[in-house]
């Protein structure tokens, strides 16, 4: 019921504009076919996640979308042009970050900007996007000696030059330590706050359930979910499950008749309880009204980890052959 | 977009003046040993030039050959290798922009390096102005402009830096030892040379000398590598674009 709630509010909010759609997307490299049946819509100024282990084919997906790799069939829509044959005109609408590229070793960042900002078809505000991405500091230094957190924010200001209504970031936070990723993030939600549509590609649980509204998992290939995290993980993630432990001989046996709860054992002084996500603070309330009051009462609600392993039978850091 | 992409290409060289001093060094080396050694030769063997000018007119076309086989390629390939050349590609950097500009480099870098040649064979070897000035430099031009396209095709094409590399060290002696940055040509079988003469490198050094030993322009040479330019321009930018 909440979960319905609040993916009809998000829709309000986010506005039913369809930026990108993809419908049953193929793409095969000689017999190996690496994307089998995608189908997914982005809709306007929302952050869309593709999430999947190393070889479920979200990169060759979003190289699609950019008509950096053509397509074997399906349809596919970006902003209203086909990626196959509009390459162009579409790359000069949408900013892009890409896995494994880089830039001459001694370009330097205010070099780099320049340069791409002349690539761009309205006319860009150099020194205003450095400000922006906090550059200017950088302005002299050669990309190869930038720290990987360094390249990253630089690469997040070269895809938004000009504004672009979308930008598609893939792995933006591979091989970042974790101050670096931390402080991607931030940069992202300064791009989600100036209205821009973003397609995530990761292989991090934790970046697609902070960062975006909605997230197509993806396995083997094929979207196997598509949905917000909430909603994910309330219907694919299993029960809520909660631990405390007693002393004195209590039973927990009275928890079976609180309404979601499913199970209550007992085993040396802790207690487990699983039920639906609601259990939680009725187990709490029942608690107290017993007179018992545990001192380490914790919920362990189920994550888009757990979405991922009960959807694809393995966890998300395997790689998977398709 | 290739005014500004060419000046940083040309920044970028500078800031690797090592890279630079050592692709002038070997062939002004060669040349000036070469010259040295065969001051007193000339005749039919040498092309109807004294030693000097036949091995000064040769390294002239050597710098040209050896960006165009080698440093071009591989400075592309090595683009593509380290994934710039896809970063320019969703940036929407126009391919051909990125053949233009490393076109201009090659051409600044030949340019530079027969500047110094020619000044160096004057001081050393008071070597005669060419018969026709004018017909060398068009030459040179249609030289450039061959092997820009050469060089850009090669680095189009080539997966990585070191097969780049490779692959150059080999089109650029299998070809400019046999046309007369070696032995003359005159020493080798009629067969050979008719073939040798017709690789890029041979047309390069035939339309270099024969103005510059009075015999006029070498038409069929020079009309040859522009049709190399062309075809070699248009082939690297229809590869860069393509997915």
């Amino acid at each position: 019921m909440l979960i319905a709630e609040e993916s009809s509010g998000l829709e309000d909010q986010l506005g039913t504009d369809t930026v990108v759609s993809v419908a049953d997307l193929h793409k095969a490299y000689g017999r190996t076919e690496a994307v089998r049946g995608v189908s997914f819509e982005v809709r306007r100024r929302e952050i869309f996640g593709i999430l999947g282990s190393n070889g479920a084919g979200k990169t060759t997906v979003v190289e699609i979308l950019q008509g950096l790799r053509d397509r074997t069939s399906g349809e596919v829509s970006v902003l209203g042009l086909d990626p196959a044959r509009e390459k162009n005109r579409l790359r000069r609408g949408i900013g892009s970050q890409l896995q494994s590229s880089a830039l001459p070793d001694r370009l330097r960042v205010g070099e780099a900007v320049t340069l791409f900002a002349r690539a761009r078809h309205t006319p860009v505000d150099v020194a205003a996007t450095m400000t922006t991405w906090g550059l200017t500091p950088l302005r002299d230094r050669a990309f190869g000696s930038l720290s990987g957190g360094e390249q990253q924010r630089l690469f997040v200001a070269l895809a938004l030059l000009g504004d672009p209504e979308l930008v598609l970031l893939d792995e933006l936070t591979t091989g970042l330590d974790p101050s670096a990723r931390h402080a991607t993030w931030d940069l992202l939600h300064q791009v989600r706050e100036r209205g821009t549509t973003v397609v995530l590609v990761t292989h991090f649980m934790d970046e697609a359930e902070t960062l975006c509204d909605r997230v197509a998992v993806m396995d083997r290939g094929q979207v196997v979910a598509c949905d917000t995290p909430a909603a994910l993980t309330a219907h694919h993630g299993g029960p809520v499950t909660i631990t405390f432990s007693t002393t004195d001989g209590y039973r927990p046996d009275h928890l079976l008749a609180v309404p979601g709860v499913e199970s209550a054992t007992a085993r040396g002084g802790q207690v487990t309880v699983t039920g639906e996500s609601a259990a939680a603070v009725r187990v709490a309330a029942a608690l107290v009204e017993r007179g018992v009051s545990p001192v380490d009462y914790r919920t362990h609600y189920p994550s888009l980890e757990d979405v991922f392993l009960s959807m694809t039978g393995h966890r998300l850091s395997e790689k998977v052959s398709s | 977009m290739t005014r500004y992409l060419t000046w940083t290409e040309v920044k970028l060289l500078g800031r690797e003046p090592l890279v630079l001093v050592l692709t002038l060094m070997f062939p002004l080396l060669l040349m000036v040993m070469l010259a040295a050694a065969f001051s007193k030769h000339g005749g039919p063997v040498f092309a109807n030039l004294d030693g000097t000018q036949f091995y000064v007119t040769a390294y002239l076309g050597a710098s040209i050959a050896m960006m165009g086989f080698m440093g071009t390629p591989s400075h592309l390939a090595g683009y593509r290798e380290r994934g710039v050349l896809r970063r320019f590609r969703a940036a929407a950097i126009p391919s051909g922009a990125v053949v233009a500009s490393q076109a201009a480099v090659l051409a600044l870098l030949a340019v530079f390096a027969a500047a110094v040649m020619l000044v160096l064979a004057y001081l050393m070897f008071d070597i005669p102005a060419p018969a026709s000035a004018a017909g060398v430099v068009v030459a040179f031009a249609a030289g450039i402009l061959a092997f820009g396209g050469i060089g850009t095709l090669l680095g189009s094409i080539l997966p990585g830096a070191r097969s780049a590399q490779g692959l150059g060290l080999l089109l650029f002696f299998g070809t400019f030892l046999l046309v007369g940055g070696g032995p003359p040509p005159g020493v080798f079988p009629d067969a050979l040379n008719a073939v040798t003469s017709w690789t890029p490198t041979g047309l390069l050094l035939d339309a270099i000398r024969s103005p510059w030993a009075g015999d006029g322009l070498h038409v069929p040479a020079t009309v040859t590598l522009l049709l190399i330019s062309a075809a070699t321009f248009t082939l690297a930018t229809r590869r860069l674009s393509r997915n």
